[in-house]
């Protein structure tokens, strides 16, 4: 393995870069129109044009993707996370055209990938998955649903087979609700997926969302790195995650790993994996689903455990065997992620977009910020709103809570309108500092959140400061900054030339 | 100098705000706001952000973000609400679930956008008839574009409407 090619954009490309050029590798970026002059295109050794903004001319062109690889002369690809991370197609394409894919085997991918197979695997694995109830079609439902119910126990979901998303979901807590909801859910499932299908599992009131990192190598050696909590989620997307997981004490956390071992194991699981687990107030566990890729959250793991998780799948991915046993592996302090995303917190989390126009980004002990933003960047409604991801660790939760403030105060970002506000609310308020997390979490405490900055007559005078040093050239003003130039094919600077040329580099 | 700002979108009373430079103390201001006087240095911008666009300004402070404007600039009805028939963000209309001289009741779906992977629904404000589409399915439209005319009716619909 020597030249990696890395199939995606934003701060997972820049960190994904980063680790191979530590290994010594060769990168490759891919970018569309929209990202010439974003930050993974100029840290690669050599970059290539994709096409058309749209994901489906972009990143997820995997035809495209294979003959950039071949025309670099890259011999591995890393998908990162979203667009091709998941897809075993993607995957066996790789294969097919003989390049190191860093993930985990074609079969393995396919096998997690369905959320109705994966369930299967895991219960027969002994792994305990969320009893549910699904019925051949519509009338046959209706007709044994109550039955089915009653067996599960109420309250129970009745959920849309196809779906996603909330769609189609909704909660029957007593027995008499249940066909009302029945033709409820028919018909919103209906509308939004064009398939009526519906499913009945058992609600788990104020669930803990907990996963497990898992890594294995090609030589039959597997390990955990703990556990992740994943709870403060809005539009079931997770935006601050902690590790270790304040609700799992040192029995729950041998049983959540060695159920997502036993997991990695009925699947051969190999490279780095996720097994996402929903943990009931009682401790009671079930399995939700794998995810077989990196994961956004990974930081907070690696800086707990000591282990550079890129690095390990890269290192796994050219054959190498794990350096360290499980016995090995320890979690040592605290640490927390907030994901900075271009949203509206106060607008039902609307995506954002608009120009950067100031940025800084504070370093300092404990913090880590994984960035794939630039000053002077545009940023566009093409993909996911991640700008980046502040991380912090500290001895114990309540210093790497107090690093996490300073470090979501001191990050300025203006020109495009962020959550970076609502996260400091969130962090700073008594139900975060006491843990009290759920997956309920921001619905019960945030849900008509409203910056509430009141403009006092002190922040009209440090305005008209800033507007006089604007004028007086003294801080930079949004009018002096050059429109982009058009995207053209090939970029020009010796930086991104095609031959990889590199300052005190060997070709 | 003179500044004068709105504390908010629809704020209908302009801040005044008189800045003068203090010359024997370099790089000190005198900030008139009111009855209130301020000392400021401007080493403060080091910690504190200012952004001014298109007569928005934005500022953070100490963690805080403020936003206020221009008085210069004219004042704008209200930022976009729900059933509101302007597209909320720059992105890509996925379906149409309407046609022109359709009637709708209020709420129901008329369109909807996708941006960054997320759906958005637009839907009616109140009763009435679609008098007009502005967009069709599979465009690219900008933060602000109308995308659907619709006509108020008083006396409610008459098909029966799916979504």
């Amino acid at each position: 393995m020597h030249k990696l090619l890395v199939a995606n954009r934003g701060e997972i490309a820049v960190r994904i870069m980063r680790a191979a050029r530590e290994l010594d590798l060769r990168t490759v970026a891919v970018y569309s129109e929209a990202d010439r002059d974003a930050p993974h295109t100029y840290l690669a050794d050599e970059a290539y044009l994709l096409g058309p903004p749209e994901p489906a001319q972009s990143y997820l062109d995997r035809t495209r993707l294979l003959e950039i690889a071949r025309r670099s002369d890259a011999d591995a690809v890393h998908p990162g996370y979203g667009f091709l991370a998941e897809s075993a197609a993607f995957a066996e394409d790789c294969r097919q055209a003989g390049l190191i894919y860093v993930g985990p085997s074609v079969e393995a991918i396919r096998q997690m990938g369905s959320k109705i197979l994966s369930k299967q695997i895991a219960a027969r694995a002994g792994v305990p998955v969320v009893p549910s109830y699904h019925a051949p079609d519509t009338a046959t439902l209706a007709q044994q649903g109550p039955a089915a119910a009653a067996r599960l126990g109420y309250p129970i979901l009745v959920k849309a087979s196809a779906g996603g998303g909330g769609k189609g979901m909704r909660m029957v807590e007593q027995p008499t609700d249940l066909l009302p909801a029945l033709a409820a859910g028919a018909r919103e499932a209906q509308q939004a997926f064009g398939d009526a299908t519906l499913m009945l599992e058992k609600y788990i009131p104020h669930p803990h969302h907990i996963e497990v990192q898992i890594l294995g190598d090609h030589c039959g050696n597997r390990v955990h790195l703990f556990e992740r909590e994943c709870s403060i989620q809005r539009r079931h997307q997770k935006i601050v995650e902690e590790t270790p997981a304040p609700a799992v004490d040192e029995a729950l956390r041998q049983h959540l790993t060695s159920a997502a071992l036993c997991l990695a194991a009925a699947v051969d699981y190999t490279n780095a994996g996720t097994v996402e687990f929903l943990v009931g107030p009682d401790g009671a566990f079930y399995f939700l689903e794998m995810n077989t890729r990196l994961q956004v959250e990974h930081p907070i793991t690696e800086l707990v455990t000591g282990i550079d998780i890129v690095h390990q799948q890269l290192r796994i991915a050219r054959g190498e065997p794990l350096a360290f046993t499980q016995e090995q592996l320890s979690q040592r302090g605290h640490a927390m992620e907030c994901r900075l995303y271009a949203e509206d917190p106060a607008h039902g989390f609307l995506p954002a977009t608009g120009r950067i126009r100031v940025l800084r980004e504070p370093h300092g002990p404990g913090r880590r910020i994984d960035s794939g933003i630039a000053l002077d960047q545009e940023v566009t409604p093409y993909y996911d709103p991640i700008l980046a991801k502040l991380i912090s660790y500290g001895a114990t939760r309540q210093e790497a809570l107090l690093r996490m403030q300073a470090l979501l105060r001191d990050y300025t970002i203006l020109g495009v309108t962020t959550n970076r506000q609502f996260l400091l609310d969130v962090t700073t308020s008594a139900a975060f500092a006491a843990a009290e997390i759920d997956t309920a979490f921001l619905d019960r405490h945030f849900a008509d959140w409203q910056p509430a900055a009141v403009v006092s007559d002190e922040i009209l005078a440090v305005a008209a400061l800033g507007e006089l040093l604007q004028r007086r050239g003294q801080l930079p003003s949004a009018a002096a900054t050059p429109a982009p130039a058009a995207p053209d094919i090939v970029l020009t600077t010796p930086w991104h030339h095609y031959d990889g040329w590199r300052i005190g580099g060997s070709v | 100098m003179k500044f004068a700002y709105r504390r908010s979108a629809t704020d209908e009373q302009a801040s005044e705000v008189d800045i003068v430079s203090l010359p024997e103390r370099p790089g000190v201001y005198r900030v008139t706001v009111g009855e209130h006087v301020f000392e400021l240095d401007d080493q403060l911008f080091h910690r504190a952000a200012f952004l001014k666009e298109a007569g928005d300004i934005t500022l953070q402070l100490e963690g805080r973000e403020y936003r206020l404007f221009d008085a210069k600039q004219r004042r704008r009805a209200t930022a976009t609400q729900v059933g509101d028939l302007h597209a909320p963000m720059a992105g890509k209309i996925i379906h149409i679930l309407v046609q022109p001289g359709e009637r709708v009741k209020a709420g129901a779906t008329l369109l909807i956008m996708e941006a960054m992977k997320m759906e958005q629904h637009i839907t009616a404000p109140h009763d009435g008839v679609v008098s007009r589409l502005l967009c069709s399915e599979g465009d690219q439209v900008t933060a602000g574009a109308e995308l659907v005319v619709l006509e108020p009716s008083s006396t409610g619909p008459t098909a029966p409407h799916a979504p």
